[in-house]
This record gives structure tokens, sequence and C-alpha cells, in this order.
């Protein structure tokens, strides 16, 4: 269920690099957890992400909870199809469901990441 | 924690199961709230609400001991008939909101919030007078309790059709004897079944074969919020008067046994603090619980409760407006987690 050359926050955001961008969204544990997402409110392409500060909020029905940056860099692209399909986040969090796409500022950041392994090690635990 | 009779039916339905009032309850089932929420608009769904309280008061003097705390009077009140009331203490604060039934004219039964039972017990038992034919029976654990809901409730259980609205009966689903109120929580047209705890899995089964869908509290807190229901917790409290939560057209002042009468009566006279109104969001956010509301900078009240209704798109909620204004159409601000956002006052009832 978890694609293995992604990596993974312990706030349950995932990265998918490629060359110098970076693709972001939430696991399957994040969105099974918070149920039917509603609403995601985003920043806009051209505003920075700083790694693990907050930079937008994801809703369900139920919960709102923040989303954390799992790297630094310029937001490129928006999933504006969120926008209007916020249950893709649900459908298919690690391909359709992304949510930004930033340019890279540091890639050593990358090193700060759960890899697989370690992230379901930490989702097992809870 | 206390399970009720219908706990290995959520397990097997892959329910998210959460905490509510001591008890474990379904949250949701594996299609989520949203697709619960449109099943009971259009077609029907089942919930288990055995967590709510059932008091059984019987005895010639039960209407006596009632009168005294419920606003309505029990004279003209038949029998077979279900009401919607409040409970006073005889400081005039709000204990409950529940769901009186005249079983035999002897006989009541009170169909109470799961915070609120043992209160209401309490309050009863010690105003019971010495020597007075009054019995207090605490049937929750005794019995399950499933409401069906939706459009189509009448396709699955015929019986529904002939009851009218607000009544109660006792009759049979498939061979199970069960109690059946037409009442519900969702505005939706359907009934309250109550059972043994023993059938209350089969009743359930036999429902789901029928392409009842499962639904949870996530759902029923939409669905009651779509059609503006107050909640006790959040619209209702002790600190709020029946008046200021538009409840005025359940109060019978002709209940003149009524503990809190006098104090009832003058707050009815008197300016009201607050009012809850019903309103929609204008931005996208979603309002939640205790949100503050503002017009312009002043501060003009807070949010009871707020969701997101798939049905209409956009975020609903009811609301404590204290500056006296609360027409509808009128715009307000709310600051969901520090961002400003635009809303308005709204019609009661959204479906």
């Amino acid at each position: 269920m978890y694609p293995e050359e992604i990596k993974y926050t312990k706030d349950h955001e995932w990265v998918r690099v490629n060359k110098d961008v970076a693709e972001i969204g939430i696991t399957v544990f994040a969105e099974q957890s918070l149920g039917d997402v509603v609403f995601v409110d985003l920043p806009d392409v051209g505003d920075d992400l700083v790694q693990f500060l907050k930079f937008g909020e994801i809703e369900s029905v139920k919960a709102v909870s923040d989303l954390f940056a799992p790297i630094s860099g310029e937001i490129i692209e928006k999933n504006i199809n969120i926008d209007k399909f916020p249950e893709t986040v649900n459908n298919d969090p690690f391909n359709k469901g992304w949510l930004l796409r930033v340019k890279i500022k540091d890639s050593s950041e990358l090193e700060e990441l759960l890899d697989l392994k370690d992230y379901e090690k930490l989702i097992d635990d809870k | 924690m206390l399970y009720t009779s219908l706990y290995k039916n959520h397990k097997s339905l892959d329910a998210k199961l959460v905490e509510f009032n001591g008890f474990i309850m379904p949250l949701n089932y594996k299609y989520g709230i949203v697709s619960e929420v449109i099943s009971v608009r259009k077609d029907v769904g089942m919930f288990d609400v055995s967590h709510m309280g059932r008091i059984i008061i019987e005895g010639k003097d039960s209407r006596k001991i009632l009168s005294k705390f419920l606003c309505i009077s029990l004279d003209d009140f038949d029998i077979g008939k279900s009401k919607y009331t409040i409970f006073l203490n005889k400081e005039c604060q709000i204990i409950d909101d529940l769901i009186i039934s005249n079983m035999d004219g002897n006989t009541f039964l009170l169909v109470v919030n799961a915070s609120n039972r043992s209160k209401i017990i309490n309050i009863i038992s010690s105003n019971i007078d010495y020597g007075s034919n009054v019995n207090l029976i605490d049937d929750t654990s005794h019995t399950s309790m499933i409401a069906v809901q939706g459009p189509k409730s009448s396709e699955v259980l015929p019986v529904i059709k002939t009851i009218n609205k607000y009544e109660i009966k006792k009759t049979f689903i498939d061979k199970y004897e069960v109690t059946i109120s037409t009442t519900g929580y969702t505005g939706e047209e359907g009934c309250e079944i109550i059972c043994s705890n023993e059938d209350a899995s089969h009743i359930w089964d036999f429902l789901y074969k029928k392409k009842v869908n499962p639904c949870g509290l996530g759902a029923r807190d939409v669905l009651r919020l779509e059609v503006s229901l107050p909640l006790y917790g959040n619209e209702l409290n002790l600190k709020t008067n029946p008046f200021e939560v538009n409840l005025d057209r359940f109060i019978d002042f002709s209940n003149k046994d009524l503990l809190s009468y006098e104090k009832l009566y003058s707050l009815s006279q008197n300016e009201k603090q607050k009012k809850l109104v019903s309103f929609k969001m204008i931005s996208r956010g979603i309002p939640r619980k205790d949100c503050k509301i503002y017009n312009g900078g002043k501060n003009i009240g807070f949010v009871t409760s707020g969701t997101f209704s798939s049905n209409l798109g956009l975020g609903i909620g009811l609301a404590f407006i204290n500056d006296g204004d609360i027409e509808i159409g009128r715009k307000i601000l709310i600051d969901i987690r520090g961002k400003i956002q635009d809303a308005e006052i709204a019609k009661r009832r959204f479906i």
C-alpha cells in the first residue's frame, strides 16, 4: 500500500523527488485517520515552504489537521483538482491526491526524512 | 468502557470506533461520513443509538412527578404519543432535551441524552414524595435502540406507514418484538426501534440485508445540523434558557406544576442575552465549535456547532449572537483559527 521510492515525515506527509522537484502529499494513514477530506487550504504558487513548518490545513467533516512541509522550497505547482474534488486525497493519496510541487532548495534535507521501513515502524506503533 | 449489543456488528462492518459518553460507538463505517449523510437524505440509513438513556417512569403518580420538570402538559398527552420536550430543574436550568412517550397512561418512557441520564435519574428519584406511587426504571442497559432514517424507511419497514409522526407502538420486525416510535434526529422520515439486547444484532442484520446503510455518529451530527437541531452540550446547557435557543414552541405554560414555572415565565418576558441562529459560510472555511463571531471589530457571538455539509457543498452551523440583530441574510465574520471568514445568518433548516 505504501510506495517505497518516496520519503515520509513523522507527521504523515510524503515527498516524491523527481530531479530538483519534490511532489508533496499526505499518507494513507493520515487520510484514513481524518476520514472524508472536504477542504484543503494550501498556500499559493510562488510561496516558500520551510521544512517541518506548517504550510496549510486539511479538513474532514469531523476534524482539521495542520500540514507540515517535508522539505523547503518554492511552490511551482498546486494540485487545482483538489479544490473541486478533495475526496481525491482519500481515493488516491500517493498519486492523483498530491497537493504541491516545490522546487527543492536543499536536497540534503531529504536525509531528515523517514524511509518506508522507519515510517511503517512509526505507524505500527500507533 | 461500555459496549452496546451491536459492538460486534460494528466491528464486522469495519467501523471507526470512538469513545462517546463512556460508550464505544461507531464514528463512521468504511464508506465514510459523506456517503452516510447522502444515504440518509436519498435512501435509508441506520444508527446504533443504544447509548441514549431509556428511563421508564411508572405508577399512578408518574404524571405528577414528571410535570414538575417537563415543559409540557401531560394532561392532554394521549396514550401512544411521543413528544419532544425540555427537562428543567427548579432553578430553571436546562438539564436535558428528550423525547417522552406515553405508553399506557401511567407509564412514560423518556429517551434522554447519554450524558444527562444519571442527572435526570437523580433529580427525579430525589423528588419522589414519600408514599407516592411512582417507580423509576433505568432501562438503558436492558434494551438496545436503532434509528432508521431516510425517505425509503417505510420501504424497508412498512409498519412505519401505519404510525403517524410522533407516535409509539409495540409491533414486530421480522419475528422480533419491538417498540417503534416515529421520531428521529435527521429531519427525514423514519423511526427509532427499541428492542431486547438479544434481538438487537438480528434486527440490525435484518435491516442490513434490506440494504439499509449503517451510519455513525459523524453522519448523525452533520444531518442534525443540516436541519438546525440543537445538541445538548453544544447549543443547550445549564447557562442557556429555552427562549435563547428558539424552543419557545415546545413550552406549554398550562403546566402550572412545573417547579421553575415562575422563573420560566419571567425569562419568557425578559430581553434575551443571546439568540441561537443558523448560519452558512460564504467563504470556503469550515466553522467549528467555539469560533468567535465579529461584526467589524466587535465580538458579537460564537459558534456552538459547525460542520461541512456535503449536500450543500458549504460550511454550516449554529451560533449564538448577542447584539440582538439576527435578521436572515445578515453578514457576519467568523474567526476560523486566525483567519477571518465571511458568513451570513440563514433560515433555520438548510434541507
